[in-house]
């Protein structure tokens, strides 16, 4: 299959710190593919050997099944919206945006039409004479998105950009940055430290950690069957247990109390614990629990039920029951 | 009550402003309507009102329009003009190398570099310029010795001489306010002109060159002002022949005798940088442009 892009053992080094750790992925044209992890993970400096602002200490890069060594960012296939946006300050939206316009061949009499397309496609038409510092955040975000978008990119780098809306905006931005991603067919690499984002927009995510690729996987693949214990805690609380010869994983919201335990035969699995905290948060109470061997639980159950100070209260002795599906054994896990 | 504690705030700055500015230029604009008595000094006027209306009031500005006090003005202005753009061409690469690519512990290393001649007192420094430059010089002797030259170079007393010193003194006002605006310079924003297709080239002209331009117009006011009224440079380096407008005007409250005529040609020359001033405040407005000055 033709790859947008091929990440291949790719390695940096700054100074004695290892960034990014032989980092081998493939990302299929049109996807939205999602780099996830913790600050410092090396996902932005993978994201700028991309975009041909690092260079890769061992290892190579194809943009398109072409050899990125050596090419200077201006020549590189790929736009980048920076995470504080980048836009130049003394320009006009308008001119924000035909700023990468003349390095293309693209006729002058053109330029006008790309641009007011441009401004259509993220709902900025009738700003383009403003200036960076007259606009709100999220309009200053579109405009930066307008301004890689415009020169129609065959791979659209993103560092983090919703990191600096407020939370409401920032939800509709990701279904809207999806929707635009899905209409132009372009390829996204997407870098990200909250899950959530990453599992709403993305079509597969390589969660980081330490500079390493700890998974790579189509979303729900990640969140349902982590790799390891680093993915399955970055994605949401995840308990760990251990069986008498492996250990696994069982989300939060996959365990349920019961008085008794679960009988030997059945579908399910079960464990005595004791209640040591119950936090109601509306959608969800989320209590947490201890074992007979002294090892905190987290258990998560929605609110379906009028809301029962009663059931389930601290200092209750109760046995949580999982269905055996949902307990995903850990494969790879690092010490 | 109020008011009256802000007018108390401000008169420090009043008492500065209107003392050490506004009472002397009150007092040169008087001086300049005189005529001169035989020391030089203001000759007494017995009756004003017929003073005032036989025009001599006006004859000190009338004197200074003479030839050859305007080729004086002419070459006092190309000289500013010709060190502030040797300043801008030479301070802009020296800005930029230390506010975008050094440490920042060798940026403080440089900016104290560049400011350390504040040290030895300017006279001192001019007068050290003399040893460079002079017939029997560092300069002509080294060049001299190395055979580039058979006899010693006239560069002493001459405009090239003047030009140095003042390009020499002037370098550092051009440098400080150059690098404080590429020092804010967002790094991203270069970054950003690459990624869009720009090369180095065209990323300087597009993004550098104009989000730099605040310090550009400071540096340019800061050197150009200093040297259109610069006359210790061309005392000690210009010999007779090099007379700036900065020496007329001292010539004429010393040796000249004739401080009326002095006082007058001191006016014309503020009246004269402030219109600059304020036409390209006008220029930069009516551009959109932010105006510090």
């Amino acid at each position: 299959m033709d790859c947008a892009v091929e990440i291949r053992s790719v390695s940096k080094r700054f100074g004695d710190f290892l960034a990014v750790d032989n980092v081998t992925l493939t990302i299929a044209p049109g996807e939205f593919f999602s780099l996830l992890g913790p600050s410092g993970c090396g996902k932005t400096t993978l994201l700028r050997i991309l975009a041909g602002f690092e260079h890769p200490s061992s290892g190579s890069i194809l943009i398109g099944g072409i050899e990125m060594a050596g090419v200077p960012p201006y020549d590189r296939p790929v736009n980048l919206v920076f995470q504080q946006y980048a836009l130049f300050p003394h320009l006009t939206v308008a001119k924000n945006i035909a700023f990468g316009l003349r390095y293309q061949q693209v006729a002058r009499r053109d330029r006008g039409k790309r641009i007011s397309e441009a401004l259509e496609m993220v709902r900025l038409s009738g700003l383009d004479q403003r200036k960076p510092d007259q606009l709100s955040g999220g309009q200053r975000q579109r405009v930066a998105l307008a301004r890689a978008l415009v020169l129609r990119p065959r791979v659209l780098l993103l560092d983090e950009p919703l990191g600096a809306l407020d939370q409401k905006l920032r939800k509709e931005m990701q279904v809207e940055l999806k929707n635009l991603q899905k209409h132009l067919g372009i390829t996204f690499v997407f870098v990200t430290h909250d899950q959530e984002e990453a599992l709403t927009m993305s079509d597969r995510i390589a969660v980081m950690n330490g500079g390493k690729v700890e998974q790579a996987d189509a979303s729900a693949t990640i969140f349902e069957r982590p790799a390891t214990r680093f993915v399955a805690a970055f994605l949401g609380a995840a308990n760990v247990l251990e069986d008498h010869t492996t250990r696994f994983i069982v989300r939060p919201e996959k365990l349920f109390f019961r008085p008794d335990a679960a009988p030997a035969g059945g579908t399910s699995d079960s464990l005595p614990v004791v209640i040591e905290e119950r936090v109601y948060q509306g959608i969800n109470t989320v209590w947490t629990v201890r074992t007979d061997t002294g090892q905190r639980l987290t258990v998560c159950q929605q609110n379906t039920e009028p809301f029962d100070p009663a059931a389930a209260s601290v200092g209750d002795r109760r046995h949580i029951w999982w269905d055996r599906r949902h307990a995903v054994p850990l494969t790879e896990d690092r010490p | 009550m109020k008011d009256r504690g802000g007018l108390a705030l401000l008169a420090p700055t009043w008492l500065v402003l209107g003392g050490l500015l506004l009472l002397p230029l009150a007092i040169l604009v008087g001086v300049s309507l005189h005529q001169p008595d035989d020391a030089g000094n203001a000759a007494p006027v017995s009756d004003w009102s017929a003073y005032l209306h036989s025009g001599d009031w006006t004859g000190n500005y009338a004197q200074s329009l003479h030839p050859i006090y305007l080729r004086i003005a002419v070459r006092s202005l190309w000289l500013a003009v010709a060190t502030t753009i040797l300043c801008l061409l030479i301070g802009y690469p020296v800005a930029y190398k230390i506010a975008l690519t050094e440490s920042a512990n060798r940026k403080n290393l440089l900016l104290a570099l560049a400011v350390v001649p504040f040290w030895t007192s300017f006279l001192i420094r001019i007068s050290a310029w003399r040893l460079i430059l002079q017939d029997q010089g560092v300069l002509n002797v080294m060049l001299m010795h190395m055979g580039l030259i058979q006899s010693p170079l006239k560069l002493m007393d001459t405009p090239l001489a003047v030009m140095i010193g003042l390009v020499y003194g002037e370098l550092p006002f051009m440098i400080l306010p150059l690098y404080a605006s590429l020092e804010k310079l967002d790094r991203t924003l270069l970054e950003a002109s690459a990624d869009l297709g720009a090369g180095a080239g065209e990323t300087f002209r597009r993004v550098t060159l104009p989000l730099s331009l605040p310090g550009v117009i400071a540096g340019c006011v800061l050197v150009f002002i200093p040297g259109i009224g610069q006359f210790i440079v061309s005392d000690l380096l210009g010999g007779s022949r090099t007379m700036l407008i900065g020496n007329l005007i001292q010539n004429q409250f010393t040796s000249g005798r004739d401080k009326p005529l002095g006082a007058a040609v001191a006016l014309e020359l503020t009246a004269a940088v402030l219109a600059m001033l304020v036409a390209y405040a006008i220029i930069a407005r009516r551009r959109g442009m932010e105006v510090a000055l």
